[in-house]
């Protein structure tokens, strides 16, 4: 593992300004699940940018979140409802493997934590959740691209990762909802 | 002493550097004490303290100095002797040198160095002393942050408080000053920093003194921090990007002799891609300009000319961002004040010539070309003589850029003004000299438009306009030579203007942009302060008549409508202001030609005339803004209209083909009372107008005699509000002038009924709703009264009133007889003489006239057992059972203890009908008794709502803004009391069915009581919420008692005092009644109340929310899934709280 930060200064994007969505208040309305609520349960995921100071420090230094690092953009996520299914393609800040399987797996749990679980019951492939790791400009980067993508969608190895206390308790801290 | 060795174990217990930190600062806090009341004195303790401040162990030597300095500190107001100062001061200054006990040493330095003369100041010897030992022994930027700090305030200090004396050091200084801040990185150190510089200059402003010598030094360390980028992580000390910059601005503006270092720095910013250097670039320029002075200035006026004009350039190529709309905004900003600054030359320097950057700006290339075109543009226009307009309105980004050029550069100062409408109409203005001849034949003048300037001459006029309003503002006596003269070219190019301006708007050209474009001109021309007007007052007629005659014309556009009655609203605001300000002095405010003698009447006209409601209600609407801010505006319009209602009230209504006017007159008195009556100011002359009206209205009704006038009811309820809104403010006699002739009106019309006080008569009088339509005014009247209005008849007014609130009639007339009688009753005064000869009854009486006669046999007729009773009697009794209510709501609020007899019998109904539904049960379920059922729910449902009604505010009625008497907690008593009649009469109601009536009356007794007081009767309240919670999810008409509970329940659950602590004792019921409300299908709102509440329980004590874990969040999962987004969101929230105790 490098010693020090991975990427201690990251460009930061300005989040779009979205105006709130006015919401039915018909009663008998039935409002779809669709690409923006699946975003705004992402886009509160902070990313703890730099792997080393959330280990050694309790405190990240760089709380952002997917969407002001650009990580996660609304064009990424693709929802079919009726088959209740999600793709999120997300991108690495640095193309570093160790961080987007983190990446990976918080957008994971997050979205099982949130979404009806039919989003996820066996037995049928009702859902998976396909991560395509973009990495732009990196040497060799197929080859961990592959290796991310199976680790995530591998329902088993979630399930060990998630039995890791350091794992955990990482996912955890970046899952924690912001103030503002 | 006793104390002595006490003390002194402090002082060892202090300088222990293994004791711990709070020991160490009460030991020291304790010394301090000792100090402060004189049982110690400094010498003994420096005896005492004497081996750890000599000590050679530098921790323990650190620790003893520290102990001294932080006990100065805390001695900064007791007066010590010279000796001992002087004695410290050099003890201190000499303790700098000593690097291991450096920190204490300029603690204490700095907390001699503060000390006022009054408790003993170090002398200046000692402070030059202290001075040159910190310039020569401090090396500031090899130290810790903090020791670096306390270095800085240590010069603060030497700068601030002891300028004289150490100013002698000189060269010196400065240089350690300069050593000291170089190369800063701490944002709270560098505010210092920049605060060290400001008071440097202002310390040494000698020409030849030090600071000058080396600004290109301080220069150089400033200059790395423009311009400011720092983001603060959110947590930080408080120090915000704009604190650095404003204070960094200071310090670059502090002398002139920056200036050679600034602009330059300045100006190679202003290239920079990055929006917020080139934003504070303009800025600090601006700024910087106006404090440097036009000499400086003079030597730079080329340089920023021409960059700031390549930056306009661009700025109005493509479209704007915010960012880029800030930087224009900024830049024409910065550039006004080097105009303004440039221009000032005449008074400070002398002869010379003035206005070096105006004369630049006006003879550039690139204006000259402009003004060309301006003027080809105009002249072609006149050649063509075809009225046909081709040019392309959006001109190219130079002509835009310069037309603002020149608006800013007019705003900059009267004579910049002047030069920059001298230059600009004499291009625009010459081409029409020759044009009066033909202004007759039409078309050609037409031609006349200068569009290529349009957007230039809108930006110079609103540039003198702006001036010409700083300089009203300034109050001072205009000298009428030279204070007139700068306007003189736009006062010789005023009758062009106006003239293209009109063709403009009235839309010689297709677009509404010229015509919205044409108007803004002609706003700005006629919003010039009333002295310095470039216009005429004849001029200025025509132009507020055309404002109106636009706003009235049916063909134009709305947004040229729009635009025209915000003109109309600025000229009245302008003339507002301007009368306000010389009320003292009047002579020079202009004659009639103002807007309320020119626009209002011919909207005034307009409404007479209008016959359409459309037309109306916006006509109506610009009124109201008009008059809104106006009282002599305001008076007029409503002595106009008021005028023209009485007059039409008789004679169109009378007539059976009213068509349009009816509408109209409803418009108008809607109108009246919502946007015009309340703007009224009490005691006002045109509140008295108002008064008057309504007395008109009397009078009218008052010589009709015609029944047809019934068919108009419509008329009623708008005039019924108006006569409340008049009233509720009117003084005492007015109101009693009102009503009296209200009475005299109605005794008219029914003498017969007014006098009888047979209750069966009155609601068998179906056919005479007519005059209970009387009835109602007077009610409208009553409602409002002042408590001390006192009133002859009241007796018989509330027999009436008793009467009318139960007859068959329209519900409005019956309500606002029931609101009228609970007025009288809340606002009864019991004749203090004590002798009820004059016919007046007392407060008790009249509770008994109201209730016990009026409106309880009609209650008591549905109560009766035998069930047997006329059609009608349903209908009655949920009257009554509402007056009663109102009644109620008004002895409560004035404290009276009858309103629990009533809450008694509002009981006793909900008991009647569970009684009914017991017997009925067996019955088996025919017709007959099935209507029965009905009618007992409805009035069962009427007494339901009684509870809510009690405890609800009204604006209409019983508020204060009707003048009604109350007293304080009076909703809290009343729910206090209520409790236990109700829990008592639960428990004795056995079934199911019987309970939901109560339940939902504790619902709607909750929807109005402040949840205070619900939460102070928490052990009570409490179970009923829970019951109401699962008895009222039966049926979906109750969700809006349910929420009701839910929100009782959730104020239980986020009041940390006391509510909590009750609802811990309930988790396992409060879940299973909240999981089947988070699937609630009816109500959204109720399920997602539901789930928050569910949220709140989490922070109940964990041993007692972890068991129902696994049940919730069952339940939360099923709701991820809901139809409702809102629901799912509020699902997310809630299972992530509940996710979360897991991991505890």
């Amino acid at each position: 593992m490098t010693p020090g930060l991975i990427n201690a200064n990251p460009v930061v994007h300005e989040t779009k300004a979205r105006s709130a969505r006015t919401e039915n208040t018909d009663e008998n309305s039935v409002d779809e699940f669709d690409v923006l609520e699946i975003f705004d349960i992402l886009f509160q995921v902070s990313i703890c940018v730099t792997w080393l100071v959330l280990f050694v420090e309790k405190d990240p230094e760089h709380p952002y979140t997917l969407e002001q690092l650009n990580v996660v953009s609304e064009d990424a996520i693709d929802l079919d409802n009726k088959a209740s299914h999600v793709t999120v393609t997300f991108t690495p800040t640095v193309q570093h493997c160790s961080m987007a399987t983190v990446i990976g797996l918080c957008i994971r749990v997050k979205l099982m934590r949130c979404l009806p679980p039919r989003f996820k019951v066996s037995p049928s492939p009702v859902f998976q959740l396909f991560f395509k790791v973009d990495i732009r400009v990196a040497p060799g980067s197929h080859a961990s691209e592959a290796a991310v993508n199976k680790q995530l969608s591998d329902k088993e190895r979630v399930a060990a990762a998630l039995e890791n206390p350091h794992l955990v308790e990482m996912v955890e801290r970046c899952l924690q909802e912001r103030d503002e | 002493m006793a104390g002595s060795s006490s003390w002194v174990a402090h002082i060892d217990s202090f300088v222990d550097p293994d004791a711990p930190e709070s020991k160490q600062a009460a030991s020291r806090d304790v010394i301090s004490k000792l100090l402060l009341n004189g049982t110690i004195t400094l010498q003994q303790l420096v005896v005492v303290a004497g081996k750890y401040l000599t000590s050679s162990d530098n921790v323990i030597r650190a620790r003893g100095l520290t102990l001294l300095a932080e006990l100065l500190d805390n001695l900064v107001d007791k007066p010590l002797e010279h000796t001992a100062i002087h004695s410290l001061a050099t003890f201190f200054s000499d303790r700098l040198k000593d690097w291991h006990s450096l920190r204490p040493a300029l603690i204490g330095s700095v907390a001699l160095l503060r000390r006022q003369k009054r408790v003993g100041a170090v002398q200046p010897e000692d402070v030059v002393r202290i001075a040159k030992l910190a310039v020569h022994e401090l090396e500031v930027q090899a130290l810790s942050q903090k020791d670096r700090m306390l270095s800085l305030e240590l010069y603060e200090c030497l700068l601030f408080l002891h300028g004289s004396s150490v100013k002698q050091l000189g060269d010196e200084l400065v240089l350690g000053i300069t050593a000291a801040i170089d190369g800063e990185k701490d944002p709270r150190n560098i505010l210092m920093a920049f605060r060290l510089v400001e008071q440097l200059v202002a310390l040494f402003p000698e020409p030849d003194g030090p600071v000058n010598e080396s600004a290109e030094t301080i220069f150089a360390i400033l200059s790395c921090y423009f311009p400011i980028t720092y983001n603060p992580p959110p947590d930080q000390r408080g120090i915000k990007r704009e604190d650095l910059s404003s204070a960094l601005l200071k310090a670059f503006a502090s002398t002139a002799w920056f200036a050679p270092f600034c602009f330059p720095e300045f100006l190679e910013k202003l290239s920079s891609s990055l929006p917020s250097a080139k934003l504070d670039a303009l800025r600090y320029m601006g700024h910087c300009a106006l404090s440097f002075g036009p000499e400086v200035m003079s030597a730079f006026s080329e340089d920023i000319w021409f960059s700031l004009k390549s930056e306009m350039f661009r700025l109005e190529e493509g479209d704007l961002e915010p960012k880029d709309m800030q930087i224009r905004e900024e830049a024409y900003s910065c550039f006004t004040h080097c105009i303004e600054i440039s221009q000032k030359r005449r008074t400070i320097g002398g002869q010379e010539a003035t206005g070096d950057l105006l004369t630049l700006v006006l003879e550039d290339a690139d204006m000259l070309d402009f003004l060309g075109r301006v003027k080809n543009d105009v002249e072609q226009r006149k050649q063509s003589d075809s009225g046909e307009i081709s040019v392309d309105f959006s001109a190219d980004g130079k002509v835009k850029a310069l037309g603002r050029v020149l608006g800013a550069g007019a705003r900059a100062s009267t004579i910049a003004c002047y030069r920059v409408t001298k230059k600009y109409f004499s291009y625009l203005v010459p081409s029409v000299g020759s044009a009066p001849h033909c202004s007759g034949s039409g078309q050609s003048v037409e031609a006349n438009i200068p569009l290529v300037g349009l957007g230039a001459t809108l930006h110079i006029l609103e540039g003198a306009n702006h001036m010409a309003h700083s300089l009203a503002d300034l109050h001072q006596p205009l000298d009428d030579s030279t204070g007139r003269r700068w306007l003189e070219p736009i006062t010789e190019a005023a009758p062009f203007l106006i003239r293209s301006f009109t063709q403009l708007a009235v839309g010689g050209v297709a677009k509404t942009e010229y015509s919205k474009a044409g108007v803004a001109g002609l706003q700005t021309l006629a919003t010039f302060p009333a002295g310095l007007s470039p216009i005429s007052e004849e001029q200025l007629e025509n132009l507020l008549t055309f404002f109106t005659v636009s706003f009235l014309d049916k063909s134009r556009g709305s947004e040229v409508k729009d635009e025209a009655l915000g003109a109309i609203l600025t000229a009245s605001d302008l003339e507002e202001k301007s009368s306000s300000l010389t009320v003292d002095e009047p002579p020079r405010k202009r004659g009639k030609v103002d807007v309320q003698h020119i626009v209002i009447p011919k909207l005034l006209e307009a409404v007479r005339d209008s016959q359409s409601a459309e037309l109306l209600k916006t006509l109506l609407h610009a009124l109201a803004a008009l008059s809104k801010h106006r009282a002599a505006v305001r008076l007029t319009v409503l002595k106009a209209l008021g005028d023209d209602i009485s007059s039409k009230l008789g004679r169109k209504l009378v007539s059976a083909d009213r068509g349009f006017e009816l509408d109209r007159m409803i418009l108008i008195l809607r109108n009246l009372s919502a946007d015009i009556i309340p703007f009224c100011e009490v005691g006002s002359i045109d509140q008295r107008a108002a008064s008057d009206l309504v007395m008109d209205v009397w009078r009218t009704f008052g010589s009709l005699s015609d029944a047809s006038l019934y068919s108009a009811t419509d008329i009623f309820p708008p005039l019924m509000t108006l006569f409340r809104i008049t009233v509720q403010k009117c003084p005492e006699t007015l109101q009693r002038m009102i009503l009296s002739e209200g009475l005299s009106v109605l005794k008219k019309k029914s003498s017969a009924h007014i006098k009888t006080d047979n209750v069966r008569q009155a609601s068998s009088n179906e056919g005479l709703e007519g005059e209970h339509w009387y009835v109602a005014l007077v009610s409208s009247v009553v409602v409002a009264l002042l408590p001390s209005v006192f009133l002859e008849e009241k007796e018989t007014l509330l027999r009436l009133f008793v009467n009318t609130s139960i007859a068959n009639v329209d519900p409005v007339i019956t309500q606002v007889a029931a609101q009228a009688a609970a007025s009288l009753l809340n606002k009864w005064q019991d004749d203090k003489s004590g002798n009820g000869q004059g016919g007046v009854c007392t407060l008790d009486e009249a509770i008994v006239i109201a209730v016990d006669e009026g409106w309880m046999p009609r209650v008591e007729m549905v109560l009766a057992e035998n069930g047997s009773y006329p059609e009608n009697a349903e209908k009655v009794a949920v009257r009554s059972i509402y007056a009663l209510a109102l009644a109620g709501k008004g002895l409560a609020m004035r404290g009276h203890s009858f309103v629990s007899e009533i809450a008694g019998v509002m009981l006793r109904l909900l008991t009647a009908k569970s009684t009914a539904s017991k017997r009925d049960k067996p019955n088996g379920v025919d017709s007959e008794e099935r209507l029965n059922e009905a009618s007992r729910s409805a009035v069962a449902k009427a007494a339901v709502e009684s509870f809510g009604i009690i405890v609800k505010d009204h604006s209409t009625f019983l508020s204060k803004s009707q003048n009604a008497v109350i007293r304080p907690l009076y909703k809290q008593r009343f729910f206090t009391s209520m409790l236990t009649p109700l829990v008592e009469a639960l428990r004795l109601v056995g079934s199911q069915p019987s309970r939901i009536w109560f339940h939902r009356a504790f619902a709607s007794l909750l929807s109005g009581t402040p949840l205070a007081a619900a939460l102070t009767e928490g052990q009570k309240v409490f179970p009923l919420i829970l019951e109401g919670l699962s008895t009222l999810s039966v049926y979906p008409e109750d969700s809006d008692f349910l929420l009701q509970m839910l929100l009782a329940l959730s104020s239980f659950l986020v009041d940390e005092s006391h509510g909590r602590s009750i609802a811990a004792e309930y988790v396992q019921s409060m879940v299973t009644r909240l999981i089947p409300l988070v699937q609630y299908k009816p109500s959204m709102v109720i399920r997602e109340s539901a789930l928050q509440c569910l949220a709140a329980i989490v922070g109940l004590p964990f041993t007692r929310v972890f068991p129902v874990k696994a049940q919730v969040m069952k339940v939360i999962t099923s709701a991820l899934d809901d139809n409702k987004r809102l629901v799912r969101k509020e699902a997310v929230r809630c299972r992530q709280v509940w996710s979360a105790i897991s991991s505890k």
